[in-house]
């Protein structure tokens, strides 16, 4: 995992420099997961690596988006029944969900201000998932790799003509990725990110 | 721009680390896992048979027999549960019960998974006492088992005697696999009377009425 983030960002830095009208940024994600049968508890663990160019005489960027984000629930003993009644479990156990979606990323600005610059836009990509499920002494894990489709919606303030700013998003993350454990063809969270940006 | 850029890389190195999870809530309880054959009628056994020594499986060959006091626990508890369900207990064997219940606790040991229609219990020998059947196969026929069976863990299976002349096999109606820490913590005896009891609990389809 590591070695894909070092190359993904090895190319956004060769990227940037070749360009003139560029935004790189990173924030802190908060990730409200909307999985009615299975995690939703919130997640203040998570990033974001942000990289826009921006087309010149135009309203929009295009870019790259490297997130990350670490899910983590309790859940009280219970009974899961398998539909047609024949098997049932009984244990209480953790899920913790760790999620690394890669994404390119299409911005669209609206009318820019002295202060902000206001955006919409849509991330498509990979999202690779690490699930774990320990109960008792045990531990389960499953893999996988899945399509992302996240609309995205914030605001880059600007501290002055320096080109740093603040960064303030919100978006929608629907993931294909499976949880066969609990027949879950689908990982869904609403995200918050606040950030530094530059731009130059 | 370079101090953005290392900027940037400090923080996908320290994004990069996954958590270690939080497991101070999680309890010891066993984990209970329970499967029946689809279609299995218990309305159809009235008597069962259970032995007062449990299988053991360990690393140690010579350990075949669990006997002492929480053994005879655990047994208990599963005749207190069959009884509840209103089957009645044949004190012998030989008295032809409809159906045979079987515990094996299995200690230092991975057993693997278990495939459909591979039954674990069929290491050879005689199982439980149940010596007269033998030429049949014992067989789960459901293939709702797939189960990997880790160390700590106690099985429980039921076995259908009244058919097996005419089924040539012992089918396996119904069975629970219930994971925990057996032979790590004092209390575990009692975790695993809890662990039985709650595999009838969620199994309350099996009544002899």
């Amino acid at each position: 995992m590591k070695k894909i983030i070092i190359v993904s960002l090895l190319f956004l830095s060769v990227t940037a420099i070749n360009a003139q009208t560029n935004l790189i940024g990173a924030s802190w994600n908060m990730n409200f997961p909307t999985n009615t049968n299975y995690l939703t508890k919130t997640s203040y663990s998570g990033g974001k690596i942000d990289y826009r160019h921006f087309l010149k005489h135009k309203n929009i960027s295009i870019g790259l988006s490297l997130d990350w984000a670490s899910y983590e629930q309790y859940f009280p003993r219970q009974t899961f029944e398998k539909p047609d009644g024949n098997s049932a479990v009984n244990s209480d156990f953790v899920a913790q969900v760790y999620q690394v979606p890669f994404v390119a990323t299409v911005h669209y600005y609206f009318k820019e201000s002295k202060l902000l610059k206001p955006y919409a836009g849509i991330g498509l990509g990979a999202s690779y998932m690490e699930q774990s499920l320990y109960y008792n002494v045990y531990v389960s894990d499953e893999y996988n790799w899945g399509f992302v489709a996240r609309p995205e919606l914030g605001t880059i303030i600007k501290f002055n003509d320096s080109g740093w700013g603040f960064l303030v998003g919100a978006n929608y993350s629907i993931a294909t990725n499976k949880t066969e454990a609990i027949n879950s063809s689908s990982f869904k969270s609403f995200g918050l990110n606040f950030g530094f940006v530059f731009m130059e | 721009m370079k101090r953005q850029y290392l900027l940037a890389f400090c923080l996908v190195f320290f994004f990069a680390c996954r958590k270690s999870p939080d497991l101070g809530k999680l309890s010891v309880d066993f984990i209970v896992q329970t499967s029946k054959e689809p279609g299995a009628n218990f309305s159809g056994y009235k008597t069962y048979y259970i032995s007062d020594t449990i299988a053991l499986r360990t690393t140690d060959p010579n350990d075949t027999l669990w006997y002492d006091n929480d053994a005879k626990q655990l047994v208990a508890a599963i005749k207190s549960n069959m009884n509840a369900r209103g089957y009645t207990l044949v004190q012998d064997k030989h008295l032809s019960p409809d159906l045979g219940l079987g515990l094996t606790a299995i200690k230092d040991l991975n057993v693997g998974v278990i495939y459909p229609g591979w039954w674990w219990g069929y290491w050879g020998g005689c199982y439980w006492g149940y010596c007269g059947y033998p030429p049949y196969y014992p067989w789960y026929g459901g293939g709702a088992y797939v189960y990997t069976v880790p160390t700590g863990t106690m099985m429980l299976d039921m076995i259908d005697l009244k058919n097996a002349s005419e089924n040539q096999k012992l089918y396996v109606p119904w069975g629970s696999v219930m994971s925990g820490g057996l032979g790590y913590t004092s209390d575990d005896i009692q975790l695993g009377v809890q662990a039985i009891d709650q595999s009838f609990t969620q199994s309350p389809y099996i009544k002899a009425n």
